[in-house]
């Protein structure tokens, strides 16, 4: 492709709303495959070659086949769109091989659509309605490998309109107003930010883009960077230009080889087409941008030790002052951003502040995407705008808890943040209401959690990451997560003490108060949290020696209430350990010593007569409905 | 300038001025375990947290600067109870082997413990069980005794240019190593073992040798090169069992190279010479300092009176100190009488000496050891000064940090030329070509004052000998491509302050 001048960007576009328009191009029907990492690892590749080979094979000359990202679904992958002249968008989904086959021969070829295949109508399902796409604009409706799609999508006339129209003040400004605040977690506004490293005088600095994503379970910025790689890039060429910067990178963690794939090719083709490197769109501005592979540890994400791992040192965080935006990489001045705050930066610029502000609220405006997964039936990438409270992201939008569990809690901000229980899902989604819960907006990970999960062992599960991501540099950190985690694996195996979750408390708040960096001042916000809304789960594991969700495997045991059990058999069945006996139409009952802790006759029994007990108990099943009468004999070690 | 207070005390410091180094220079004392002045701050032990009034937050004492109007607070119940913590912590994976460590009695983390630990810690769990490295010559390492301070690290990173040491690994096993876990393979300055708040790393020699408490500590002038470094000696019973230096001692403040540090055993080897000697029947045989003395008074007598006062010559030795050699000159002049006098140094330096007189007349260059320190850029001439004097070639690298230029011409790979901004690859022994040519690009150029260079005695004469020193031929002579003549020239002159720096043999 030779250099584009604003011109060709206008052309481009033109040219493509008219091939596109489906009569026009001569096309009758257009097939979208999502190959994000989450539908290629569900099989997108092989629904995508049956479809080429059946529309080879049947000769079928007008169906357009693209390829695209992540639809946002992903727990209903490999997703396919198909748009028809005339007709209906539809998406099936759950596909296979066959399937695809199936709707080549049906819809395609005798135009009767499967709709037993389908997602419900898109304007029906709460999933899509309430969802408000701005980051998630391009996501899936477009080939993320190819440029002139994204500039067909109005992609780099933001970048033109700031390198030919706009001074660096007025792009900060326009950026201050519309109330961006960063979305890499700690939710700085993003123009103070570029304003501040724009005052620092300096021939040389860095613009950074953070793609390292380490959040267990977040999973937004590699859907960005996978499926709409430009608005990346055309976010950090206005930035740079912003803050007066020639030179950038983009910090991306080696784990994510199609997010890197996609960005270096962007990159290429952004360079051949004059869109990045020297005199950008012949302005005469100038921005070079690499990419930098993290080795994928947590800290690294934190920005001063992301700068240092690009200089090639080891990933470890700094204390500010100096803030990067006077001394960051390589001592120059700096701006990090996050991928998500990068790629809503030209929607900004085109369409303005007030546009930004009218979703969202006074100080959280816009909207966020989060990365909705547990125990909920839509598992996937939601866009919310700022403010709604998160029952509806959980029951609405997430389709609320999947198979018969009961909400419990939802995890927010992955490792860093804290749980929500019932009595505050009404909270709303807002940096400063959501931190008054104890939890954080984070970077958007959303973990729903079911009457199945034990709230200890939810927190040893963040503590072992956190233990293990600390990077070693201070002592409260580096030991103290390492304590917490023993102690709350003490009290996970039924060794743990009255004073434990004292102690708990007491430590963790000096954890907090003393470490470093984010990660040590926040790692203990999910042992608060628990302990906050769970203290009766912590003091059942300690005093009773029992985990009422039957996860922690010493301190429980599966018993069936005769009372209840129909001898339907299907515990039976289902043991792997053939523990469980009992004739047909009989109360069946579990050998103890056999049963190895599964849960699968707990999920089995269609009248929940399996009951979870501590570890041990043998006495009457109804005389433990209240913890209180569940008396000390029952504690591991005795039983 | 800062207004702000610390426990109530009004304190005045230049802006930017962390609170650490102000409460430092005010007498005000803030615990600490990574700190240390030579060093950037590291924020790493976060024992230095202190509160400010009205600020929800802890600020770590070294590396927040003073801001105007702050009433900062370094000793509350609260700052108490978290060092407590953070300590209690340390504690966890420490080995608590002081009776059999010699760094009990000068150890930080002991003093720490014993000022703010509890008697019983909540947490005994994790010990760290790493052998202790004890491979290396002079240094051991033991590892389960490190609370990861991270100074030895950036001792010799940051400070000495070396690096060999590293933090290996993240989170609680992270632990100090040689590179790839090696034998400690480096310069042996020792100034890891000095900087050590822990006795994680300790001298080999001076193992199990005396309780710190037993030492007497005196100092005295390191015998070895022309820096003339303050050592602390720790003597018990008198004998020197160990050499280190102290911050802020000396010129050399609390530096110190191997030499200075682990050099003095010679002291007490078999073979060296403990008492006079005098020769008789063609052996030397041992004497007393008063046999000898009045030997010598005798001789020089004799010599005197039947040769005169000029037959006597002396010999001084750079080995010894400026005021050794000073007692030796006056003794020449005023006791014996003779002007005939001269120097092991003869050799080496005495030649610059020379050079220097007739092209400046400077007599006597007694350098100053900070000069590095204030200097744009530094032009090192085939010159390996980290090794011949190392702790002035410190203050270059120290330079270098802080912004200066470093060119180094020189025809070795040598630490200097590892850091300088310029390495010029140069033919052994064509300084004085290169320099001409520098010369002649800056007067050719018009980079200098030539007005006022120009009067000058002899300045003709001077800038006609330059005449062949074109660049082309300079580069044909040292190697240097000519582009970096002249840059280099530039460089040189545009600088707004400069040193040239050399040692013996150029
Ligand atoms: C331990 C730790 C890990 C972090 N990981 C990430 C990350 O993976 N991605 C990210 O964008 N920000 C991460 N951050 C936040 C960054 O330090 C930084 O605030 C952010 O990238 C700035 O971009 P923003 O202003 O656009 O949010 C992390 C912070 C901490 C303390
Ligand atoms: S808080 Fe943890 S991750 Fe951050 S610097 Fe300290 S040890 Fe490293
Ligand atoms: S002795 Fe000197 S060079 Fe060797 S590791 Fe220690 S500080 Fe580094
Ligand atoms: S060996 Fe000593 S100086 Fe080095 S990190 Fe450990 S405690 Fe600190």
């Amino acid at each position: 492709m030779s250099r584009l001048t604003t011109d060709d960007l206008l052309k481009i576009k033109q040219k493509y709303k008219e091939e596109f328009t489906l009569r026009e191009g001569g096309y009758r029907t257009k097939v979208t495959v999502h190959m994000g990492t989450c539908g290629i690892a569900a099989g997108a590749r092989e629904v995508m070659d049956a479809l080429m080979d059946e529309i080879a094979k049947n000769s079928i000359q007008n169906i357009l086949v693209a390829s695209s990202g992540c639809a946002g679904l992903c727990g209903r992958e490999p997703i396919a769109t198909v748009e028809e002249t005339g007709g209906e968008t539809i998406k099936y989904c759950d596909l296979n091989a066959e399937k695809m086959r199936k709707i080549v021969t049906e819809h395609f070829i005798e135009g009767k659509p499967l709709l037993d295949y389908a997602l419900p109508p898109w304007s029906d399902m709460p999933f899509f309605n309430l969802q408000e796409l701005r980051v998630l604009r391009n996501i899936g409706l477009m080939d993320p490998e190819n440029i002139e799609e994204y500039i067909a999508r109005d992609g780099y006339q933001a970048a033109a309109k700031a390198l030919i129209h706009m001074t660096p003040e007025e792009i900060i400004n326009v950026v201050k107003s519309s109330g961006l605040r960063g979305r890499g977690g700690a939710g700085f506004p993003t123009g103070l930010k570029w304003e501040f490293a724009s005052k620092v005088q300096s021939d040389v600095k860095f613009m950074l883009c953070n793609g390292d994503e380490g959040d267990p379970g977040a999973f937004m910025d590699r859907s960005v960077m996978e499926a709409d790689p430009h608005s990346v890039i055309e976010g950090m060429i206005i930035g740079a230009k912003a803050i007066g910067s020639h030179n950038g990178y983009i910090y991306v963690r080696a784990e994510y080889p199609l997010a890197v794939k996609r960005l270096q090719m962007a990159i290429d083709k952004a360079v051949e087409a004059g869109l990045l490197g020297e005199n950008i769109l012949g302005t005469g501005f100038d921005f070079g941008l690499e990419i930098y592979l993290g080795a994928g540890a947590f800290v690294c994400g934190e920005e001063t030790a992301l700068m240092r791992s690009i200089e090639g040192k080891r990933g470890m965080p700094r204390p500010r002052p100096p803030f990067p935006a006077h001394k960051g990489l390589w001592d120059k001045p700096s701006v990090l951003n996050n991928v998500e705050t990068l790629a809503q930066i030209s929607p900004v610029i085109l369409k303005g502040a007030d546009w930004y502000r009218s979703l969202g609220t006074e100080k959280s405006s816009g909207t966020k995407v989060f990365a909705l997964t547990g125990t909920i039936k839509n598992v996937g990438l939601v866009e919310v705008p700022m403010g709604i409270p998160l029952r509806t992201i959980i029951h609405d939008v997430g389709g609320g808890i999947k198979k018969r569990g009961k909400f419990k809690a939802v995890q927010l901000g992955g490792p860093s943040g804290g749980c929500v229980p019932e009595h505050l899902l009404d909270t709303p989604v807002t940096y400063e209401d959501i931190v008054a819960t104890g939890a954080i907006v984070g970077s958007g990970g959303m973990v729903v959690m079911d009457d199945n999960t034990c709230m200890v062992g939810m927190a040893k599960f963040f503590l072992e990451f956190t233990a293990d991501e600390s990077c070693g540099k201070c002592p409260p950190c580096r030991v103290g997560t390492r304590i917490l985690l023993d102690i709350l694996t003490d009290i996970a195996e039924g060794r743990g003490k009255e004073e434990d979750v004292v102690t708990l408390e007491d430590l963790s708040r000096d954890i907090i108060a003393t470490s470093l960096c984010g990660l040590g001042q926040t790692a203990p916000n999910p042992v608060l949290t628990t302990i906050k809304y769970f203290r009766d789960e912590y003091e059942s594991h300690i005093k009773h020696g029992w985990c009422k969700a039957g996860v922690c495997r010493d301190l429980c045991s599966f018993r069936i209430d005769e009372k209840l059990c129909t001898g339907c058999g299907a515990c039976l069945r289902g043991c792997p350990s053939k523990a469980i006996v009992g004739e047909k139409k009989q109360p069946h009952k579990i050998i103890q010593e056999l049963c190895v802790h599964c849960r699968s006759c707990y999920e089995a029994c269609k009248f929940r007569s399996i009951k979870i007990m501590p570890a041990g108990y043998e006495g009457d099943l109804s005389e433990l409905a209240e913890p209180a009468g569940a008396e000390s004999s029952t504690k591991k070690g005795e039983a | 300038m800062v207004e702000f207070t610390i426990n109530d005390k009004q304190i005045s410091v230049e802006n930017g001025t962390t609170i650490l180094n102000a409460a430092r220079m005010n007498g005000i004392k803030i615990p600490n375990l990574c700190f240390d002045k030579r060093l950037r701050p590291y924020g790493g032990c976060r024992l230095c947290v202190v509160e400010v009034e009205g600020m929800p937050r802890l600020f770590a004492a070294c590396s927040t600067p003073a801001a105007p109007g702050w009433a900062v607070k370094t000793d509350t119940p609260k700052l108490r109870k978290v060092r407590q913590t953070v300590i209690e912590l340390l504690l966890v994976h420490h080995p608590l082997d002081c009776p059999v460590c010699d760094k009990a009695g000068e150890c930080d983390l002991q003093d720490l413990a014993y000022e703010y630990g509890k008697p019983e810690g909540r947490f005994i769990r994790h010990r760290k069980e790493a052998p202790p490295d004890v491979r290396g010559p002079l240094i051991e390492l033991t590892s389960n005794r490190c609370i990861l301070c991270g100074k030895c690290v950036r001792i010799c990173s940051e400070h000495q240019g070396r690096g060999a040491l590293g933090l290996i690994g993240r989170g609680f096993p992270t632990v100090v190593q040689p590179a790839f876990g090696e034998i400690l393979e480096c310069d042996y300055c020792g100034q890891c073992v000095d900087v050590c708040p822990t006795g994680a790393l300790l001298s080999k020699p001076f193992k199990f040798k005396a309780r710190a408490w037993f030492l007497e500590e005196k100092e005295t002038i390191c015998p070895f090169c022309g820096c003339g470094c303050t050592l602390t000696l720790g003597v018990r019973e008198g004998k020197i069992l160990r050499s280190r230096g102290k911050e802020d001692v000396g010129r050399n403040k609390g530096n110190l190279c191997g030499r200075g540090r682990f050099g003095f055993d010679f002291i007490y080897s078999d073979t060296r010479l403990k008492t006079p000697l005098i020769k008789k029947d063609g052996a030397f045989v041992p004497a007393t300092w008063d046999e000898a003395l009045e030997y010598i008074s005798g001789e020089l007598k004799k010599i005197i009176n039947t040769n005169g006062r000029e037959s006597i010559g002396a010999i001084g030795s750079h080995r010894c100190t400026n005021e050794d050699n000073f007692m030796l000159r006056k003794f020449m002049l005023n006791v014996i009488g003779s002007n005939n006098m001269d120097s092991s140094a003869s050799f080496g330096y005495a030649k610059v000496q020379k050079a220097l007189d007739a092209a400046f007349g400077l007599k006597t260059h007694s350098i100053n050891m900070d000069s590095p320190l204030d200097k744009d850029l530094i032009l090192v001439l085939e010159s390996d000064i980290s090794i011949t004097h190392p702790v002035f070639g410190l203050n270059i690298l120290q330079a270098k940090r802080n912004g200066s230029q470093v060119i180094v011409a020189d025809c070795r790979e040598t630490k200097l030329t590892r850091h300088s901004s310029k390495h010029l690859k140069m033919k052994e022994g064509t300084s004085t070509a290169f320099l001409n040519g520098i010369m002649k690009v800056v007067l050719d150029r018009e980079l200098c004052d030539r007005a006022a260079v120009s009067n000058i005695t002899g300045f003709p004469g001077f800038e006609q000998g330059l005449e062949d020193y074109t660049p082309a031929k300079v580069s044909l002579i040292t190697g240097i491509p000519e582009e970096d003549i002249i840059s280099a020239a530039e460089a040189i002159a545009n600088a707004r302050n400069r040193m040239i720096s050399f040692t013996l043999g150029v």
